[in-house]
C-alpha cells in the first residue's frame, strides 16, 4: 500500500500506473476527476490508505449514482467480454475489501464496500449476454423516455440521446421499441389509456414510428380534456412522420375542435382532404365547423 | 505479520495447514496424522474426547460420540436432515430452544456449535504445537453450498474455541487455490469435491491469481457417510435374513457395522473384493453369541450406490448449464475429498468431463492447503491472490400471497448488497415486517427461513406515505445482514430479528465461558497429575527410608518412622482426594520426613 506523495492531482497528467487505475480511466465521467472538490476532512481522516487511492475512492463513491456500468468497469459500450472480465478483474484487485484487510479505514470502510458492490453488480450485468443486453436497451428506454418528455419539441434533441442512439444497433433498438409496445398494450388492454399513451410516446422516441405516435395520440384523445394537448403534440409527430397519411390530421382536428379552436380544427381538415379527398367524415366535420361558424 | 491458519472442518476429518515461507503446508497431528478425526466424545468421568481418542472409543461409548456433527450445523428442528440423523444416529437428538438441535451426551445438551468448537479447538492446538506460538485467528472452509445459519453457526463455533474466524471460504475453492496459487495460470476448472457428507462442484475461471467463481451448486446431503450406509444397509440386511435379529437396534452393534462398513468402502477403491468379518457382533438372550461373516465385491458395491453416483454427476451438469458453459470449456477437473478414491466415481467424472482428473492436489490435503493460503493472502501483500466467490442461494423476501421475490440472485459474487424500499400499506401502519429467506423455490414457504426482521418505531402516516430503504448485505463469509433507513427521516431504522435457529449472544457468551472454565479445569487437571505422580514417587521413597532404619531402636529414629507412617499415611489420602491443595500439602510434609530419615540414615 502506498504511502509517499502528496502532491496535487494535474488533471492533464495521466493517472499513474502504480495506483492500479489504467490512465484516463475517468474519461468521459458527469464530473472531471481533476477538478473535483474533495472533502478536506475525509482526505485527512487518518486512515491506512494512500493518498491516491483516498482520492480515488472518494471521487468514485461520489459518483457511484451518476455513472453507468461501462464507466465503472472503465470499457466502452462496444467493449469484447474478455476486455470487460480484464478490466474487473484488475478493479477487483484494487477495491475488493480483502486488498484493504486489517487496515484502518475508518469511514472509507463503507465507500469500499460500496464501491466493490456497485462494480460486482456492473461485471455481473455486462459480462452476461442477455443482462448485458436487458441494461443496454434500459439505458435507452431511460434515455428515450426522458427525451419523451420533450417530444413535440423535438424528440431527438437531447445530445446524451444522439450519441447513444448513434451507439446503439438497430437490433437492440427494436427489442427496445417491442417491450414498450408490449407495456403499452398491456395498459391499454387494462383501460389504463393515459399510461398506455405514456408508453407509446416513449416508444416513438425509440424509434421514429408514426403509427405507434399516432396510437398514443388516440388513447389521449378519450382521456378527457386535460389530455387534449399532449393528444396533438403526438398526434402532430405522427404526422411528421407519415407526411401522407390524413389520420394524424384528422385526429389533430378532432382534438381542436374539441378544445373549441374551430380555425384551427379547420385548417387541419382541410389538409387531410387534401391528402384524401373521398374521406366523409372529413366532408362531413368541415361541413359542421361551417355550419356553425355562420 | 500476524499469521491465519487455514482449517478444513470436514464432516468425517479435520486438516489445518499454514503458510510457511510462502509455501502452505498440513500440520500432522500429535500422532503424526494429517488429518483428525471429527469426532468428540464425552467420557464416563465427563471428559472431553475428539479425534482419534473419540473414534478409538466409539464402539464402547456409541451414545455418547458424535460423528460427522457437520450434517447437523445450522439445521432446524424437524428439517429432513434431523430426521434423518435420529434414525441412524447413536447418540440422542434433541430439540433446542430456537428450533435448533442439541445432542444430548451424558447428562448435557450441547449444540452444534459447542461439538464443532471441541473440534476447531483441537485443530488449533495442532498448530499452535507445531509452531510453538498462540494462534487466534483462521480461515475456515465450509462446504459451498452450505447456507446462511450454516455458515453462521460455524462463525459460532470459532468464537466459542477462541478462534477468530477471519473467513469461511467454500471447499471447492480452497481446493482450487491450492490447485492454482502461485502459478501463471488461466485455466477454467471444476472442482468437483465429494466428502464426508456433502457434496459441491464448483466451475472458476483462473486469471493469474483472481480465482473467479462463475457457478456453485451441490448437495448438502450427498457423502461418504451415504456410502457407508449402503453398506450398513446391506450387510444389517443379510444378517436379518439369516439370524431375525436388526444389527442396528444396537449401539455397539451399529457402530461395528459403521466402521467396517467404511473400512470395507476403502478396501474396494485398492482392491476387486473385501472379506467383512465381525465376530460376536451379537448376543442373543439365549447368550447364543453371533458372528457375521461377508463378502462384498466392487461389481456389488458399485451396484449399491450408481444412484448416488448419478446424482452428483447431474449436479455437474446442471451447474455447468447455469454457468452457460460446455464440457469441451473445462480445462481441468479437480477432485477432492475422500469419497473421490473411489474407481467409479473417478471414471463417471472422466467420462462426464471427456477428460481425465487432474492428480495435482492431494483430496484430503487441498482444501486446508487452501484456507491457509487464503489466510496468508489476507495479511501478505505479497500473496498475489485474489478470491471472488459466489452465493450458493438466491436471497429473498416473502411477498404477497407467499411469493418470493428474489433480490440477489444465486451465482452472484460476494460481497454484495441489494437494496429494497419497502412502503407502508395501511393508514398509519407503525412497523413492518419482513421475512428473510434463502433458496431457489418460487414458494417462500420452501425455502430456508433466515429471519424474521420488523421495522418499528415508523410515524403514523398515510399509506404509502413511509417508505424504509432495507440493504440485504451478504458478506466475503456468504452471511447476510440487513441494515434499514428511513427514507423520510434520513435516519438508520431499527430492526428486531426473531426466529433465526442460530444461537443467541448470550448463549454464546455463556458457552465460551463454560469452554473457559472446562479448558482452566483441564489444566488444573493436568497440574494435579503432575504433583500426585510427584507425590507417589515421594512415599515409595519414604518408604524405603522407613524400611531401611526398621532395625534401629534409637528412640529418634522410631519417632521419625512413627511420624513418617502417618505423613505417608496423609500423603496416600491426598494422592486420593485430588485437591491440589491437600497434595502439595503432603508432598512439603513428606519432604520434611524424607530429609529427617536421610540424615538418620546416614547417621546411623
Amino acid at each position: 500500500m502506498e504511502i509517499t506523495g502528496t502532491s496535487e492531482l494535474d488533471p492533464k497528467k495521466p493517472l499513474r500506473m502504480e495506483e492500479g487505475l489504467e490512465p484516463g480511466f475517468f474519461d468521459g465521467w458527469p464530473e472531471r476527476f481533476g477538478g473535483y472538490a474533495f472533502d478536506e476532512a475525509a482526505l485527512a481522516e487518518d486512515v491506512e490508505i494512500g493518498p491516491e487511492r483516498r482520492r480515488h475512492i472518494l471521487f468514485i463513491h461520489d459518483q457511484l449514482e451518476h455513472i453507468d456500468y461501462y464507466q465503472m468497469i472503465g470499457v466502452s459500450h462496444d467493449a469484447a467480454r474478455k476486455d470487460i472480465r480484464a478490466s474487473y478483474f484488475n478493479l477487483s484487485k484494487i477495491f475488493h475489501p480483502d486488498a484493504f484487510y486489517g487496515k484502518r479505514l475508518g469511514s472509507y470502510a463503507e465507500r469500499i464496500d460500496e464501491i466493490f458492490h456497485f462494480l460486482n453488480r456492473a461485471h455481473q450485468v455486462l459480462s452476461h449476454k442477455k443482462k448485458r443486453a436487458d441494461y443496454d436497451s434500459a439505458q435507452q428506454l431511460g434515455a428515450a423516455s426522458s427525451a419523451g418528455e420533450q417530444l413535440g419539441a423535438q424528440a431527438s434533441s437531447s445530445p446524451q440521446y444522439e450519441a447513444q442512439a448513434l451507439e446503439a444497433d438497430a437490433k437492440k433498438r427494436e427489442a427496445a421499441f417491442a417491450v414498450l409496445v408490449k407495456r403499452a398494450e398491456k395498459h391499454e388492454a387494462a383501460g389504463d389509456y393515459v399510461l398506455a399513451a405514456e408508453e407509446y410516446r416513449k416508444a416513438f422516441a425509440v424509434k421514429h414510428d408514426g403509427r405507434v405516435a399516432l396510437r398514443g395520440a388516440n388513447l389521449l384523445m378519450r382521456s378527457g380534456e386535460e389530455h387534449l394537448d399532449e393528444a396533438i403534440l403526438l398526434a402532430k409527430a405522427a404526422a411528421r412522420e407519415e407526411p401522407e397519411s390524413s389520420k394524424p390530421l384528422i385526429l389533430i382536428g378532432d382534438a381542436y375542435e374539441e378544445k373549441g379552436a374551430w380555425d384551427k380544427a379547420r385548417a387541419y381538415y382541410e389538409k387531410a382532404r387534401e391528402l384524401d379527398p373521398q374521406n366523409k367524415i372529413v366532408a362531413r366535420r368541415l361541413k359542421y365547423l361551417e355550419s356553425v361558424a355562420r | 505479520m500476524e499469521r491465519i491458519i487455514g482449517i478444513d472442518l470436514g464432516t468425517t476429518n479435520s486438516c489445518v495447514a499454514v503458510v510457511e515461507a510462502g509455501a502452505p503446508r498440513v500440520i500432522p497431528n500429535k500422532g503424526g496424522y494429517k488429518t483428525t478425526p471429527s469426532i468428540v466424545a464425552i467420557s464416563e468421568s465427563g471428559r472431553r474426547l475428539v479425534g482419534q481418542m473419540a473414534k478409538r472409543q466409539a464402539i464402547t461409548n456409541a451414545r455418547h460420540t458424535v460423528y460427522a456433527a457437520k450434517r447437523l450445523i445450522g439445521r432446524k428442528w424437524a428439517s429432513p436432515a434431523v430426521l434423518h440423523c435420529q434414525e441412524t444416529c447413536p447418540y440422542e437428538i434433541v430439540p433446542g430452544p430456537h428450533d435448533d438441535v442439541r445432542i444430548k451426551l451424558r447428562d448435557k445438551e450441547y449444540s452444534l456449535p459447542e461439538l464443532s468448537s471441541v473440534i476447531l479447538q483441537e485443530m488449533k492446538l495442532v498448530a499452535e504445537e507445531y509452531l510453538g506460538e498462540e494462534v487466534q485467528k483462521a480461515v475456515v472452509t465450509v462446504p459451498a453450498y452450505f447456507n446462511d445459519s450454516q455458515r453462521q453457526a460455524t462463525k459460532d463455533a470459532g468464537r466459542i474455541a477462541g478462534l477468530e474466524i477471519v473467513r469461511i471460504i467454500n471447499e471447492p475453492t480452497a481446493a482450487a487455490l491450492a490447485y492454482g496459487a502461485g502459478k501463471d495460470l488461466y485455466a477454467t476448472v471444476a472442482v468437483f469435491d465429494l466428502g464426508g457428507g456433502t457434496f459441491d462442484i464448483s466451475v472458476l475461471e483462473i486469471n493469474s491469481g483472481v480465482f473467479d467463481v462463475i457457478s456453485t451448486a451441490g448437495d448438502t446431503f450427498l457423502g461418504g457417510e451415504d456410502f457407508d450406509a449402503r453398506i450398513i444397509e446391506h450387510l444389517a440386511y443379510e444378517f436379518a435374513r439369516e439370524h431375525r435379529v436388526d444389527l442396528r437396534k444396537d449401539e455397539m452393534s451399529l457402530q461395528r457395522l459403521k466402521d467396517a462398513a467404511e473400512k470395507a468402502k476403502i478396501e474396494l477403491s485398492t482392491m476387486k473384493e473385501t472379506e467383512i468379518s465381525l465376530p460376536f457382533i451379537y448376543t442373543k438372550e439365549s447368550g447364543e453369541a453371533l458372528h457375521l461373516q461377508s463378502n462384498l465385491t466392487r461389481e456389488k458395491f458399485e451396484e449399491q450406490v450408481a444412484d448416488l453416483v448419478h446424482r452428483s454427476v447431474k449436479i455437474c451438469k446442471a451447474t455447468l448449464q447455469e454457468a452457460g458453459l460446455e464440457v469441451d470449456d473445462i480445462d481441468d477437473v479437480i477432485l477432492v475429498g475422500g469419497m473421490t478414491r473411489m474407481p467409479m466415481i473417478q471414471s463417471a467424472v472422466a467420462e462426464y468431463f471427456g477428460k481425465d482428473p487432474s492428480k495435482a492436489v492431494h483430496p484430503d490435503e487441498a482444501v486446508a492447503l487452501g484456507a491457509s493460503i487464503q489466510g496468508s493472502a489476507l495479511v501478505d501483500d505479497e500473496q498475489d491472490v485474489l478470491l471472488l466467490d459466489v452465493t450458493p442461494h438466491s436471497l429473498g423476501i416473502m411477498v404477497h400471497g407467499g411469493g418470493f421475490e428474489r433480490l440477489i440472485e444465486a451465482n452472484t459474487t460476494i460481497p454484495t448488497s441489494h437494496s429494497h424500499t419497502f412502503t407502508t400499506v395501511r393508514d398509519n401502519q407503525t412497523s413492518v415486517k419482513i421475512v428473510v429467506f434463502q433458496g431457489e423455490s418460487d414458494r417462500a414457504a420452501e425455502n430456508e427461513l433466515l429471519g424474521e426482521f420488523v421495522l418499528t418505531g415508523l410515524r403514523g402516516a398515510s399509506a404509502g406515505a413511509i417508505e424504509v430503504e432495507v440493504k440485504f448485505i451478504i458478506s466475503p463469509d456468504g452471511i447476510v445482514s440487513v441494515l434499514a433507513k428511513n427514507l423520510e427521516t434520513g435516519k438508520e431504522q431499527s430492526i428486531t430479528v426473531t426466529a433465526t435457529s442460530g444461537l443467541t449472544e448470550e448463549e454464546i457468551m455463556g458457552m465460551i465461558q463454560e469452554n473457559d472454565d472446562y479448558l482452566v479445569a483441564l489444566k488444573e487437571d493436568a497440574e494435579i497429575e503432575v504433583e500426585r505422580a510427584k507425590l507417589s514417587k515421594l512415599i515409595r521413597e519414604v518408604e524405603r527410608l522407613v524400611e531401611q532404619l526398621s532395625g534401629s531402636e534409637n528412640t529418634d529414629v522410631v519417632d521419625a518412622r512413627d511420624s513418617a507412617a502417618l505423613v505417608v499415611h496423609e500423603a496416600r489420602n491426598a494422592l486420593s482426594s485430588r485437591d491440589l491443595e491437600e497434595v502439595i500439602g503432603s508432598l512439603s510434609s513428606l519432604e520434611s520426613a524424607q530429609r529427617l530419615l536421610d540424615s538418620l540414615r546416614q547417621g546411623a
